[in-house]
This record gives C-alpha cells, sequence and structure tokens, in this order.
C-alpha cells in the first residue's frame, strides 16, 4: 500500500524516493537559473517568427539586465542560448542578429570591460561568447585618445575572442593604420589557431617595423618549433627591432635545429655583425652536444672576417667559459 | 529540523526500537529520553501542545509540512491505536511519555496525565472548504487570459486561496477536481490540475511560502490552449512557456519550467525532450495532469473513474514515482468521490479516503433521497464505477458529498 510505503516501516525504495524528492525540493531554490533554461528550450522549441521576436526581446531584458547589475555568470548562461545553445533557422537568424546587435551597446561592453579590470567572475566566459560582436567596439577604442579601459587591456579581450573566433579579428589585419594592425596580429597572435598564420605571415612584409615585430612573435607562440624557418628568416630583416624579437624567440624554440640553422645564417647570409653575438649566445645557452659542435667549427674558422670573426670569437670566449 | 518533526522523528525511533528490544533496555531509554526532552520543548511556553494524527498533521493547528508521508507509517499506527489527538500538558513526566510510546508500540497500557490521548483541546486545522467560491472565481481568471494576456499577479492572488482551501480537505478537493476533470474544457481541467498539485505539493513537502508558486503554474501549465485552442497538442508547452516567459510576475519563471515541462517524463524524453530531469513542481504537475487525463479519457481512450484512475497512472513511468507515492497517500485508494457497485446491487459514494461512505441509490438504481452511511469495511465492492454509469452527473457529487 502506497500509504505504508512512505512511512517510516513501509517498503524501503519509495521512501528513498520521496526522501531524494524532498531534498532535491529544498535544493531547487527560486532564484536558480531556471529562465534560463526555459528561455534556451523555448527557443530552441518555438519556430513561429512571430512568436520568437517577443521572445528574443525579453532575452535582451534579461542579457542587459544582467550586465548592468555586474552578473557577468548569468549574462553568460543568457549569451550561451543565442550563440551555442540553438540552432537557428534562416528565416530566424536575422532575429537573432538584430536583437545581438541591439545589446551590442558600447555602455554595456564598457561595463563588462570595467569588471573585468576587477577580475570580475565569469566576465571572461561572456567576453568569449559575445565575441566577434564586441570587435567594432574594441576598434573603436584602439583609434580613440581616452579609451575606457587601456590598449593594453583591449587588446588582451581581442585575444579572447581570437581564441574562439580569429575569423572575426583576422580582416583587420588589412586595416590602412599601422597601430590597428599592431595591436589585432598580438591578438591573433593569442589565437592558437593555425588558421592566422598565412595572415601573420603577410604581416611581416608590412611596412612599419612595429606590426612586423608582433606578426613575428604571433607566428612564433602558433608555430611553436616550426616557427624557426620564419625566424631565421626575420633576422634578414632591415629592423633591429624585428631581428631582435627574432633573436630572442629563438631562444624558446626547443629543437636540435635551432644552433645549426643560426650558424647557417652566420655563414651563408650578411648578419648584422652586433645581432652575431647575440646569436652565439643562444646557441650557448642552449648547451647540450649539438651546440657544442656547432660553437665548435664555429670557433675553427679561418681564415674569417667582418661578421664571421665576430661569430668564431664570441664562439671560442663560450667555449673558454665552458671549459 | 522543527522541533514538532523532532518529536515525530523521536516517536517513530523509540516504537521501532520497542518492536525489537524490550522497555528498559539502553536504547530504548535513549530514544525516550529524546522524546521527553522534545515534549517538555514543545510544552514550555504554552503550557501544552497538541499533536492532530489528522491529514495533514499539525501541531496546535499548525500543519507539519511533509510529516504525512515522512511518517506515515506511524501516523497510520497510531490511528489503528484509535489515537487522533495527543496532548502534552506540562510539566510533561518521562514516565508518561515512556508509557505513551508502549502504548504505540502495542505494549498496551495508557500513558498518565502529562500524556493525554484523544483529548481535543483545540480545533482541528482548518477544513470549512471555501472551494464553492473559489473554483469559479480560478475558472474566471482562466476564462480571461485569452482577452487579458497572462497576469500572473492576477493568477497567483486566486492559486493562494485555492492551494489553502484544498490542502485544508484533500477529500473535498479530490472530488471537485475529479468532477472539473471529467470534461475536456481546459480552464476546468487547468483548475482540477491546480487543486491536485497543491494537496500533492504540501504531502511531498512543499513549503507553504511555495505552494502558491506551485499552485500558480498548475493553472498556468495549459495556458496556450487557453489562448490559442486551435494549437497542436504537441506543441502547447513550448507556446506555453514562452508566453509566460513574457509575462512579468512572481515566480513566472517556474510557472514558464512548469508549463514547458509537465509532459516531460522524469527522465528527460517526452514532449519536448528537454534531456534533463524536470523540475519538482514539474513532475508533480505532470502527474495531476496525467491523472486527469485518465479521468477525461480521449477519443482513443476512454475516461476512467477516479479511483482507477490513481491506480494506473504513472503506469508507462512517465511520473515520478516519490509524487506517485505523495498522490495516493494524498487521496487515498479508494479516494473519497469513487462511486462503487456493492455486492448487494447498490451504489455507494466514497465521501472521504478513510473509508466513510454513503449509499446513494439502491439495488434498482433508484437514487435515495437521502443517502445512507455504510460501512464499507462489511461490504464487497463489485466494481468501481463512472458518474455516468451510476447515473450520477460528476458536477454533482461535491454538493452529494456537502
Amino acid at each position: 500500500m502506497a500509504r505504508a510505503a512512505a512511512g517510516p516501516q513501509g517498503g524501503g525504495r519509495l521512501t528513498d524516493s520521496v526522501d531524494e524528492f524532498t531534498r532535491e525540493l529544498a535544493a531547487t531554490a527560486d532564484g536558480d537559473r531556471i529562465a534560463v533554461r526555459v528561455m534556451s528550450d523555448v527557443l530552441a522549441g518555438e519556430r513561429r517568427p512571430s512568436r520568437v521576436g517577443p521572445l528574443l526581446d525579453a532575452w535582451g531584458d534579461r542579457f542587459a539586465g544582467a550586465v548592468r547589475r555586474g552578473d557577468h555568470d548569468d549574462a553568460a548562461s543568457w549569451m550561451q542560448i543565442l550563440v551555442d545553445d540553438v540552432e537557428w533557422s534562416e528565416d530566424l537568424a536575422p532575429l537573432v542578429e538584430g536583437v545581438l546587435d541591439r545589446v551590442t551597446t558600447p555602455d554595456l561592453v564598457e561595463i563588462l570591460v570595467l569588471d573585468l579590470q576587477r577580475d570580475a567572475v565569469g566576465g571572461l566566459d561572456l567576453l568569449a561568447r559575445w565575441g566577434r560582436r564586441l570587435v567594432p567596439c574594441f576598434l573603436d577604442w584602439i583609434v580613440v585618445d581616452d579609451p575606457p579601459v587601456s590598449r593594453k587591456h583591449v587588446v588582451d579581450h581581442l585575444g579572447v575572442i581570437a581564441r574562439s573566433d580569429v575569423g572575426a579579428l583576422l580582416p583587420h589585419l588589412q586595416d590602412d593604420r599601422w597601430f590597428v594592425v599592431r595591436n589585432f596580429a598580438t591578438a591573433v597572435g593569442r589565437s592558437g589557431s593555425q588558421e592566422a598564420v598565412e595572415p601573420l605571415t603577410a604581416c611581416l612584409a608590412h611596412a612599419d617595423d612595429r606590426v612586423r615585430v608582433e606578426a613575428v612573435r604571433g607566428i612564433a607562440a602558433l608555430r611553436g618549433d616550426a616557427a624557426l624557418t620564419a625566424l631565421v628568416d626575420a633576422l634578414a630583416d632591415d629592423s633591429e627591432r624585428v631581428r631582435g624579437a627574432a633573436i630572442s624567440l629563438l631562444r624558446a624554440i626547443r629543437s636540435d635545429d635551432v644552433s645549426t640553422a643560426i650558424e647557417a645564417v652566420i655563414d651563408e647570409r650578411g648578419v648584422d655583425a652586433g645581432d652575431v653575438r647575440r646569436l652565439v649566445s643562444v646557441i650557448e645557452d642552449r648547451g647540450g652536444p649539438d651546440a657544442d659542435r656547432v660553437l665548435e667549427r664555429l670557433a675553427a674558422r679561418r681564415p674569417v672576417f667582418g661578421a664571421r670573426k665576430v661569430a668564431r670569437d664570441a664562439a671560442r670566449e663560450a667555449l673558454e667559459r665552458r671549459a | 529540523m522543527s522541533r514538532p518533526r523532532d518529536f515525530l522523528r523521536h516517536l517513530h525511533t523509540a516504537v521501532q526500537r520497542l518492536g525489537y528490544r524490550p522497555a528498559g533496555d539502553p536504547l530504548v531509554e535513549d530514544a525516550i529520553d529524546d522524546l521527553f526532552a522534545v515534549g517538555r520543548d514543545l510544552t514550555a511556553a504554552t503550557g501544552s501542545a497538541e499533536l492532530a494524527v489528522s491529514d495533514p498533521v499539525a501541531l496546535d493547528g499548525v500543519v507539519i509540512e511533509g510529516a504525512a508521508i515522512e511518517y506515515g507509517g506511524l501516523l497510520q499506527t497510531l490511528r489503528d491505536r484509535g489515537v487522533e489527538v495527543v496532548t502534552l500538558v506540562a510539566p510533561v513526566e518521562r514516565a508518561d511519555v515512556a508509557a505513551f510510546a508502549l502504548v504505540v508500540a502495542g505494549h498496551g497500557g495508557a500513558p498518565g496525565d502529562t500524556v493525554r490521548l484523544d483529548e481535543r483541546g483545540t480545533e482541528r486545522p482548518v477544513r470549512a472548504s471555501s472551494l464553492n467560491r473559489l473554483v469559479p472565481e480560478a475558472l474566471g481568471v482562466l476564462r480571461r487570459i485569452a482577452e487579458d494576456g497572462v497576469r500572473l499577479d492576477v493568477v497567483a492572488d486566486v492559486a493562494e486561496p485555492l492551494a489553502r482551501e484544498a490542502i485544508a480537505d484533500p477529500d473535498d478537493a479530490f472530488v471537485r477536481a475529479a468532477a472539473l476533470a471529467s470534461g475536456d474544457d481546459v480552464a476546468e481541467h487547468s483548475t482540477a490540475v491546480a487543486v491536485l498539485s497543491a494537496v500533492a505539493g504540501a504531502r511531498i513537502g512543499v513549503g507553504r511560502d511555495r505552494i502558491g508558486v506551485l499552485t500558480t503554474a498548475a493553472l498556468l501549465h495549459d495556458v496556450a490552449l487557453l489562448v490559442e485552442p486551435d494549437l497542436l497538442h504537441r506543441d502547447h508547452p513550448v507556446a506555453g512557456a514562452g508566453r509566460i516567459l513574457l509575462a512579468a510576475g512572481p515566480g513566472h519563471e517556474i510557472a514558464a519550467a512548469v508549463a514547458l515541462e509537465h509532459h516531460v517524463r522524469p527522465d528527460g524524453t517526452g514532449y519536448p525532450g528537454i534531456g534533463r530531469t524536470p523540475h519538482p513542481f514539474s513532475r508533480i504537475v505532470a502527474a495531476a495532469d496525467g491523472f486527469g487525463h485518465l479521468v477525461a479519457g480521449s477519443d482513443t481512450r476512454p475516461p476512467r473513474a477516479p479511483g482507477d484512475a490513481l491506480r494506473v497512472l504513472g503506469a508507462a513511468g512517465e511520473i515520478d514515482p516519490a509524487v506517485l507515492v505523495a498522490f495516493r497517500a494524498a487521496f487515498g485508494d479508494r479516494p473519497a468521490g469513487s462511486l462503487l457497485r456493492l455486492d448487494g446491487g447498490e451504489v455507494a459514494l466514497v465521501a472521504s479516503s478513510s473509508g466513510t461512505a454513503l449509499v446513494v441509490s439502491d439495488a434498482e438504481g433508484h437514487r435515495l433521497s437521502v443517502p445512507e452511511p455504510v460501512d464499507l469495511r462489511a461490504r464487497t465492492v463489485v466494481a468501481e464505477l463512472l458518474p455516468d454509469e451510476a447515473g450520477i452527473d460528476a458536477a454533482e457529487l461535491p454538493d452529494l458529498l456537502g
């Protein structure tokens, strides 16, 4: 009998299920994120544009409200509905784009980035989900004299977006303004996406060396050891900044080929004498039998002049330090 | 844990231990010490405390939420021993508490002056039903939604007293709900579901502060069908939840969840398939809704008598077992309003889930001008009848019992 089963002398399983239900009731506070789940399911199931439109307006109110009160976790959950949870049909997609455009206002974005400066919980998740729609706003802040947050922060935020959607940033590598390209190249370099390698490689031909420096750094970050060739090529750049960046980045490459690649550059290319000492120190710092063999070969070169002489002397000094 | 609930808990422990240990055993004495301490606390402020072993269980007229389910076996034992009210009088004596536990455990005897059985000092929990007035009010609110739109505050205003009255008299609530559910009117069905959800919700532990939200949600669970009668049945959960999400008001998120999920099974399948366990309120409303549909029948399925509907409810695994327990505990195996063919051919109307009944028509099918009480324990029930089969209009049942 159900009545007995529910009581302490009744069967265990049903009593357990009642206890479990009671505990669940207590745990399901009214304040949890029921509305987000329901809105997600409703938008996934409702296909009538006449009904979806008002629901998206309600979504916009909820999202904006969450951002304004600094509940970025909640805002990220609301954003997730539109950008991740629901697959939009062709007739509904414009409605979704419309509401996303409406909520992407400078004042809301400013609230988020100011909170991010204070390490607000959930802010980065929201930033990533809001994604490409924030790019125009951040572009404006790169251009204006007095952005609400530092440009470093703006680039950091672009980097977060790049990690999930590098394609949103790539067109800006073609911008006419060198400083725009530099900042976007920095952000794109943090994307982790191989899709970004080719556009960054194209930036190595940019007229401004500050752009080329960021391109070299970005390629090194994206390609790891496979960036060796690009870094070696960058040693031939006219700009000391670019060459300096390339030499620093060579230190970070773990491949055994680094020492021999540097040896080849010194032998075969017209490397600046000032760079040679730093390149030899890269080999010295790597240590190990391969590096020692390269140092010994460089130290044994004769007759030598100019950069090769500098390399020989530096290699000898390195070997002496080792001895 | 509240002290009234502690009293039941320690009494349960003591009675259980007395079932397999002698009086004087240290474990038994420990349990009686605990029971005595709670009894002393309960009477400290007012000088006495009265536990009504009623439905729902109440201490000094205040319902102990969920106790009827949690301690259903103990309460049934008390009733079996003829105990309906336990009155504690300060200063409570430990020896009286121990004697009381022995009585409940079936060892016989009688407690002393400080623990009195069946001495009613205060009124039992509220029983006077205002459902006669509240049900039409609820129907009116629901029927106006098509023109006025969804107003959560308006629905909540009628839901809260409706729930209160239904919980106060589950038998009356059940009879009215079964009658309302027997037709195909959406507003009537929704009101029936609300009444049943309130009673079952209170049984399973929904607190007094949330029962109004549950009942509001239950009233609105089919809101899309109220507004768009031509909507495909499969689409009404999503459409209804959408309408509620657009309506401001207290508890609208939960009402939207219930509208969305009341056809979702506990495992997340059903429609719409949400892939997660529905909100507890949705599971309660799903049971009430399922009952309503069983009673009403459909084009492909004949209507079922209320008791029969309660028995088959959840047979396909579509209802949370815990909620089924609450339903059956709230309304009994032979719920009030059931029409029964007795072995002599008469038709009896069950007046309360505790088993009282009235013969309403004789073996020849003639209605009695004054129904006559009958002891069902002394008779054999041949069949449970639908109102039509008994020659009674379902809408007439509440008045017959009134």
